[in-house]
């Protein structure tokens, strides 16, 4: 009788637990991380007698949650990989605002400056030509100084975003820990602290968003965290705590430390693997100072190829031109406890040879070996001066350098930073050519100048030279400078140099026919220098681009960085998506799936109340027997 | 496969969700009518937009020196036909002089007649570009390139041209120092009667008879008086050989030599000479000069001095005309070149507009109809996330 009844209890409190658990996943539906709950149930055994062994009901085992250790930890994997992506993806966009295209980028102010060196060479002697080139030069320059400045704001920013990074990894690091320890005491009882597991659970998808680790699970039913191939992060109940302090080079810069017990150490940032913090330093190191530097790169070749130019040129007074633009020079930071105090010198000596890479230098010893960032290709000398990529590199004050020595080689991320134009008359603008090249009055061949250029400052540049021809092929050379050489053979088309200048000849000259090469008597009204100056427009001096092009070209870099991230965010994205639906599929909550279960608890629980009214009804026929 | 329901939802969100910025991201290439704000939308077709553009920036500065080019060749081309009227009135005046029946009074009015066209010449050769500039200037010169200082007009400019565009290909202003050197004489070689003739002879001015009979070298005639008749000797002054003696003189016969023909009128006397000489350069300003002082010198006493005269100056005038309307066949020849490089110009400016529209503009019946084709499915999506979203089992309990 008792039995039945106990049997009848069993089953009404088996059926309670099921509609209670149900009714906790239908509360938790939502609950991120929430894995749904089952109770376990088995016979409570059997008792036997002589007829056999009779069942005694039903036993709740335990709450068992649903998860998969493999699917969670995929889910934790993809997020961290999306995390890095997405976060980079975010960035590139940022970025990519930047650079303006069409009428109000730097591209079109380029063309611009030397559709007005062109005016200028059509009207040398117009001072409003002259004015106008130096304000699309103002205009060049202005261009690329505010994209620079955008680009340090966003420079600015990442960094921001790397300490809050860091700080929310902090947190739930710490908050990892102290669940670690409440779950290794609940371990103690025989069941497990399902909520409290899925929050860990939760917690470390969400940190691995941040950065990616890899987990270790210890007996203690704690999981042990390492980030960065094996920083421990979170060791039991232990948290160590990130943080960011300055580059030994460049002390503006943010770099990660870790630190654990009382140490700290620098990480190297390229190991991180994945999560938010990640995809932040591959944009700040990779991206963003690639696009710094190719725009200084821009900046250097084009003030370097004007400045040269310009110098060669005279200006409406006939003085020698100066500098058009100014423009930064390279940065060199010595690694903050370099063992001398040794400052080296970097200056641009090949402005066409430039790379955009940043380079470091260190010294052994006996050798001095500079490493260019991008590629990782070093170039190992034993003295310097040595040059490497059109940069020179030279010990400045403070030498020998001692062995351990390091320096880091920036040759133009600040260049766009400082471009301004020099010159502040547009009297200064060096349009003439120093010297003039005329045919004798005289001539009687058909040799005519093609053209007269100045390749070389010359102390006798200026001086008067007369080019006789002695015959078809041959001419006598006089004048200051030239060594008055005779004889000398001609071929139509050649180039004849003396005292710095190229003089080119078209046609046949004949005996006796003379060349004069002489100091520019109108410099105000010259055009060949900005002729000169103008065509610098159009040569291939950034790795096969002309200068006009270039932008096109960083636009283009930049923009399939933008899409190559799209991509690798979208795929990112999907696989996360396709992990959390495997997730979904043993852990989530099923809200069909929960009202068919509570109509079927629900029975059961009629079910299990109808035996106790059974055995209850047997009881009283048999007492009102017996009391009968 | 079970299903969460919070995940179904949530990926059933964030459908809805892309086909809405899809959305959004066409309806604003229709508005803006640009297939691409930034770079990152689409890089290859930013790039090319770049480089098209630069190309229009570039064709747009060429078109800018033809354009000057033009402009300054046809106001030299002006000037080189004012300049040749200039030296036709000058020419008809010579000849006018030439009219036995004048008297030095009517001479030296044709000479203030001649010095009034030459200070027009010096005004055109000196006529401004409307740009600050000078037309014959040459390579560049600081102030005007002919300068008068009372002694003769002399060229102070740099000779040559200066060439506009880049690569410079386009003339902008003419060699002025061509004004300077015509060759004088009759433009191969010049006649001349020696200082202390005493006779009525004159010399003409010349032919060249065998263009590949000449040497360059400079030629003495003398007059001989043998025995009543007058012969004449020839030299090569030059490498100081006779080339004939004694042939009997006749006025206004052909002399012969060196592949130059020559004749002397008049009555020339016993020991007067002549000469030849190669022609070496002459300004026009001093053909003029000269013309005018010839005929402001009284010639009455000797008449054969003027025809002499004349005769030179008729053929310097006559070498300078051709020396102008050499310049202008270089200039047309250079206003043709500039018309078919502004076809070409041309021609690749539309080229590059419609490779910059086709990179850079929406093709606006494309884009609609793929908005259509967005909108259609979105409203599909959204019906059907409704649709099951209202199907849940509690509705029946």
């Amino acid at each position: 009788m008792s039995t039945l009844m106990n049997i009848g209890k069993s089953a009404l409190g088996a059926a309670y637990s099921k509609l209670q658990t149900t009714g906790h996943n239908i509360a938790n539906v939502d609950t991120p991380g929430y894995s749904r709950q089952e109770v376990m149930v088995s016979t409570a055994g059997g008792q036997y007698s002589g007829s056999g062994f009779f069942g005694r009901g039903v036993e709740v085992d335990t709450v068992r949650r649903n998860f998969d250790t493999y699917v969670n930890r995929e889910v934790a994997n993809s997020r961290a990989n999306y995390g890095a992506e997405e976060a980079r993806n975010s960035q590139l966009q940022r970025l990519n605002q930047i650079f303006p295209v069409g009428e109000g980028g730097i591209g079109a102010a380029t063309d611009n400056f030397f559709s007005a060196l062109s005016d200028v060479a059509s009207r040398p002697g117009d001072m409003s030509m002259r004015q106008a080139l130096l304000a699309r030069g103002d205009e060049v320059a202005g261009r690329m100084r505010e994209v620079d400045a955008q680009l340090q704001t966003l420079n600015r920013s990442v960094n921001q975003d790397i300490s809050l990074t860091v700080s929310q990894i902090n947190q739930l690091s710490s908050q990892i820990a102290g669940l670690n320890e409440r779950i290794a005491q609940a371990k103690g009882q025989s069941h497990t602290p399902n909520d409290l597991l899925d929050q860990r659970d939760q917690a470390i998808a969400d940190l691995n968003q941040l950065v990616k680790t890899s987990q270790i699970e210890a007996d203690d039913g704690s999981v042990n965290l390492f980030v960065a191939g094996g920083e421990g992060l979170v060791v039991g109940g232990k948290a160590a705590t990130l943080g960011t302090t300055a580059d030994p080079f460049d002390a503006n810069n943010k770099r990660l430390t870790i630190q654990s017990g009382g140490s700290s150490h620098i990480i190297d940032e390229a190991t991180l693997g994945g999560g938010e913090l990640a995809g932040l330093f591959r944009f700040r190191d990779g991206d963003l100072n690639d696009a710094r530097n190719d725009l200084g790169r821009i900046a250097t070749v084009l003030a370097d190829a004007i400045n040269s130019q310009h110098r060669l040129g005279v200006d409406r007074n006939g003085n020698t031109g100066q500098d058009f633009f100014s423009v930064g020079s390279p940065t060199v930071f010595a690694r903050s406890g370099n063992p001398s105090g040794t400052v080296l010198d970097a200056s641009i000596t090949g402005a066409s040879s430039l790379t955009g890479s940043d380079y470091t230098l260190s010294y052994d010893g006996t050798n001095y070996s500079v490493r260019r960032s991008s590629d990782g290709n070093t170039s190992t000398f034993g003295a310097l001066p040595a040059t490497v990529d059109g940069v020179r590199f030279a010990i400045g004050s403070g030498g020998p350098m001692a062995a351990g020595d390091q320096f880091q080689i920036q040759p133009t991320r600040l260049a766009a930073q400082d471009l301004r134009v020099a010159l502040s008359s547009p009297n200064a603008v060096a349009a003439g050519s120093p010297v003039v090249a005329e045919t004798g009055a005289l001539n009687a061949g058909t040799g005519s100048i093609a053209s007269l250029g100045v390749q070389s400052a010359n102390a006798n540049l200026t001086q008067s030279v007369t080019i006789t021809f002695t015959g078809a092929g041959t001419f006598d050379v006089s004048g200051t400078g030239t060594g008055n050489p005779t004889n000398v053979s001609f071929t139509p088309g050649g180039t004849i140099s003396y005292n710095g200048w190229n003089l080119r000849l078209n046609g046949a000259p004949a005996a006796g026919d003379t060349f004069t090469v002489r100091l520019n008597p109108s410099p105000a009204t010259n055009n060949q220098n900005a002729q000169a100056l103008g065509s610098i427009g159009s040569q291939n001096l950034i790795e096969g681009d002309s200068l006009t092009n270039a932008y096109g070209s960083l636009l283009s870099d930049i923009g399939v960085r933008v899409r190559g991230s799209n991509s690798a965010t979208e795929t990112a994205q999907r696989v996360t998506t396709d992990a959390l639906g495997q997730q979904s599929s043993i852990s989530g909550v099923n809200l069909d799936e929960e009202a068919a279960k509570m109509l079927q608890y629900q029975q059961a629980y009629q079910a299990a109340a109808k035996v106790i009214a059974t055995a209850q009804n047997v009881f009283d026929a048999l007492i009102s027997v017996i009391g009968r | 496969m079970r299903l969460g329901t919070k995940f179904a939802m949530d990926n059933g969100l964030e459908g809805l969700g892309d086909r809405q910025r899809e959305l959004v991201r066409l309806q604003s290439q229709i508005a803006t009518g640009k297939r691409f704000s930034t770079a990152g939308e689409d890089p290859l077709a930013a790039a090319q937009a770049e480089r098209t553009r630069a190309e229009l920036v570039r064709i747009d500065s060429d078109q800018r020196a033809l354009d000057l080019g033009r402009h300054v060749l046809s106001l030299s081309d002006s000037a080189l036909g004012d300049a040749t009227d200039l030296l036709q009135a000058a020419r008809d005046a010579v000849v006018q002089a030439g009219n036995g029946a004048y008297t030095d009074k009517e001479r030296s009015q044709l000479a203030v007649q001649i010095k009034s066209l030459r200070d027009q010449l010096l005004g055109v050769g000196n006529r401004s570009d409307g740009a600050g500039g000078f037309l014959f200037s040459g390579q560049g010169s600081n102030g005007a390139p002919f300068v008068d200082p009372g002694t003769g007009v002399s060229y102070v400019g740099v000779s040559g041209n200066q060439q506009v565009g880049i690569p410079p290909n386009i003339i902008a202003s003419l060699d002025g120092r061509e004004w300077t050197n015509i060759p004088n004489g009759n433009g191969v070689f010049t006649t001349g009667s020696a200082g202390g003739n005493t006779g009525g002879g004159w010399i003409d001015g010349g032919e060249v008879s065998n263009p590949s009979a000449l040497t360059g070298h400079a030629y003495r005639i003398d007059i001989r008086d043998v025995s009543g008749g007058l012969v004449y000797d020839v030299v090569d002054t030059t490498t100081n050989t006779s080339l004939s003696t004694g042939t009997p003189f006749v006025a206004g016969a052909d002399i012969i030599f060196g592949g130059q023909k020559v004749h002397i009128a008049g009555t020339p006397a016993n020991g007067d000479s002549f000469t030849t000489a190669p022609s070496t350069p002459k300004s026009m300003f001093s053909v003029l000069d000269d013309t005018v002082r010839l005929l402001q010198t009284p010639q009455s006493a000797t008449p054969g001095r003027l025809a002499e005269g004349l005769s030179r100056a008729l053929g310097e005038v006559d070498s300078s005309m051709s020396r102008m309307l050499q310049i202008r066949t270089t200039v047309g020849e250079q206003l043709r070149r500039i018309d078919t490089e502004t076809d070409t110009l041309q021609t690749r400016d539309t080229a590059a507009q419609v490779r910059l529209s086709n990179l850079q503009e929406t093709d606006v019946a494309q884009a609609v109809s793929e908005l259509t084709k967005q909108q259609t499915s979105l409203e599909v999506a959204m019906k059907s996330y409704a649709q099951v979203s209202k199907l849940r089992l509690f509705d029946f309990l």
